[in-house]
């Protein structure tokens, strides 16, 4: 007889609850593109967005009608409810994508409304530099939202608190409580992130109008690129992505707005406290230190044994910029997709690659497989050989400081090593999927799978509006799957398995 | 009771967050140049 217990109807109301909060957020951020569409004159645009809108708001007033509940969430609703969450809020937020008309099919639709959620960025839309500007600042905001995390987003607008809402907030890959309490942890990112909008818009804006944007024209890039760069999202609103601009000045203020993104809001919060010494003895900060250099070395030697690049400008601008790019897990490119493969070389890629599977740090708009990760990996590693090393007797403690000086255990060692073999293990796969149409080599499927599973979109070419479908929606999966470190959905698997094989509650 | 004690104190965390932030990007890009700079001396 089974020993797990079967969900109740109590359990699926609840799920669907939160789920239908979700929605209402997603439809009120819809709610902004339909408004730019009506002022603009997209009279398509705007109606798809409307049907949209009301779609997500409709399903959730329903919910909130029939399923209101006040109940304690436990963790297993919380993962559940953050995995759903970003499925369904994919396939909705795909709805007005579709009726625009900028997709093949509904798979392309899913894929862009994935990539922009989870901050992928890689896009498979058809005439991007002709999109509608409510089109695209949809696309932007839905990276915005993503980034902040779209529970969270959520949670600090309509969360009243006392629901055990901690649950779905560590559920989402948060784990780090930076105020006592979550709700105000939330809105503390969201002060950190208006705070970067405003500074970086304006400064973006001054860069654009001195390259010759007019005023309008340098608003909306600059919001845009905004959205992009401290989201760590990727989208650009040209299909050249930063190659369009030309100007190092907008380069530099976007690799600071990515740098940004990809430090953790716990080190933010240390930042504006005037504690800049915890961002450098943090375990994060020292391990993505020490790997970027290591790469970024690599990535600089490579592109000048290759004869790609002759000058310190040229290596700081294409290489420098492109580490930051895959190491924050934005994805902009200062280079053409295929240059990766024709210019680089070997080596200046590989490092990229590798800059691109670890990712930013945990905690942040960054995804990949995380500093804090590949840290504690490289911790236990130290630990296990020392114990090897001393006397039997000898009481081996390692320590490392994150937030505080903490001590090494074992479980936290399994936790962190698990998810990185989950990441390697999802990037090869993805990379032999690619294999199996046998129109990209190795090169290509590493480079791209590692890419789309870790959140990055740094693309070599692969994903494009004509790639393989089947291809297609296995990135959709990876990208899902990077953004929740699989924990979530690990849950939502079992949550299903005991819905059908689970014994009923007595 | 007046609100200006506690505002003054939120803008200031942001701009001392703002502040240590440009220093450390500067530190970081700094080093990325350098690192470009001797290496293009080396090779070239």
């Amino acid at each position: 007889m089974s020993t797990v217990l079967k969900p109740g109807a109590d359990d699926l109301e609840l799920i669907g609850y939160y789920l239908g909060k979700v929605l209402l957020g997603l439809g009120l951020v819809m709610l902004v593109p339909a408004a730019v569409g009506l002022l603009a004159g997209e009279w398509n645009s705007a109606t798809s967005f409307v049907i949209g809108a009301s779609l997500c708001l409709l399903v959730a007033a329903v919910s909130d009608a029939r399923l209101s509940s006040r109940r304690a969430l436990t963790w297993a609703h919380g993962m559940v409810i953050v995995a759903l969450a970003w499925l369904l809020g994919a396939i909705f937020a795909a709805i007005p994508m579709y009726l625009s008309g900028r997709f093949s099919d509904p798979l392309g639709a899913l894929f862009e409304a994935m990539s922009a959620l989870t901050t992928t960025g890689m896009s498979v839309i058809h005439d991007l530099d002709h999109t509608p500007l409510s089109e695209d600042t949809y696309r932007h905001l839905l990276q915005f939202a993503g980034g902040q995390g779209i529970v969270i987003v959520v949670l600090s607008l309509f969360a009243a608190g006392g629901a055990r809402i901690g649950t779905l907030y560590v559920s989402e890959a948060r784990d780090e409580r930076i105020l006592p309490n979550f709700i105000r942890t939330a809105r503390f990112i969201s002060a950190v992130a208006t705070t970067f909008l405003v500074l970086g818009t304006a400064a973006l804006w001054v860069a654009l109008r001195a390259g010759g944007f007019g005023p309008g024209r340098a608003l909306y890039h600059a919001i845009n690129l905004f959205f992009a760069s401290f989201d760590t999202g990727g989208f650009s609103v040209m299909q050249s992505s930063m190659i369009y601009y030309h100007s190092l000045s907008v380069e530099l203020i976007v690799m600071l707005l990515m740098f940004a993104g990809t430090l953790s809001f716990g080190l933010h919060f240390a930042l504006w406290n005037g504690d800049p010494r915890e961002v450098f003895r943090h375990l994060e900060t020292r391990t993505l230190a020490a790997t970027s250099t290591l790469f970024f070395a690599a990535v600089a030697f490579g592109l000048l044994r290759a004869g790609t690049y002759d000058s310190t400008e040229a290596v700081f601008r294409k290489g420098f910029f492109t580490l930051v790019s895959a190491a924050s897990s934005t994805g902009h490119q200062v280079n053409v997709g295929e240059t990766y493969l024709t210019d680089w070389g070997v080596l200046a890629p590989a490092a990229v690659v590798g800059a691109m599977a670890i990712g930013g740090m945990a905690s942040s708009t960054a995804g990949g497989i995380k500093a804090i990760r590949v840290g504690l990996a490289f911790k236990t590693l130290v630990h296990d050989i020392r114990r090897v090393l001393l006397p039997e007797s000898a009481l081996v403690v390692t320590s490392y400081h994150a937030g505080k000086r903490r001590i090494l255990r074992e479980d936290t060692s399994r936790a962190a090593t698990t998810v990185l073999l989950l990441f390697l293990v999802t990037h090869l796969a993805g990379a032999v999927v690619g294999l199996l149409y046998g129109e990209f080599d190795i090169t290509q499927t590493l480079f791209e799978s590692v890419s789309v599973g870790s959140n990055i979109g740094v693309s070599i070419g692969v994903v494009s509006p004509d790639m393989p479908n089947g291809l297609m929606a296995v990135y959709v999966v990876m990208m899902w799957l990077g953004r929740l470190e699989y924990v979530a959905v690990f849950a939502l698997l079992g949550y299903l398995f005991s819905l059908s094989r689970g014994r009923a509650k007595a | 009771m007046s609100g200006a004690g506690p505002q003054r104190s939120w803008w200031r965390a942001r701009a001392r967050g703002t502040g240590w932030l440009l220093v450390i990007a500067a530190l970081v890009f700094g080093t990325g140049f350098l690192i470009a700079l001797v290496l293009t001396l080396v090779m070239t």
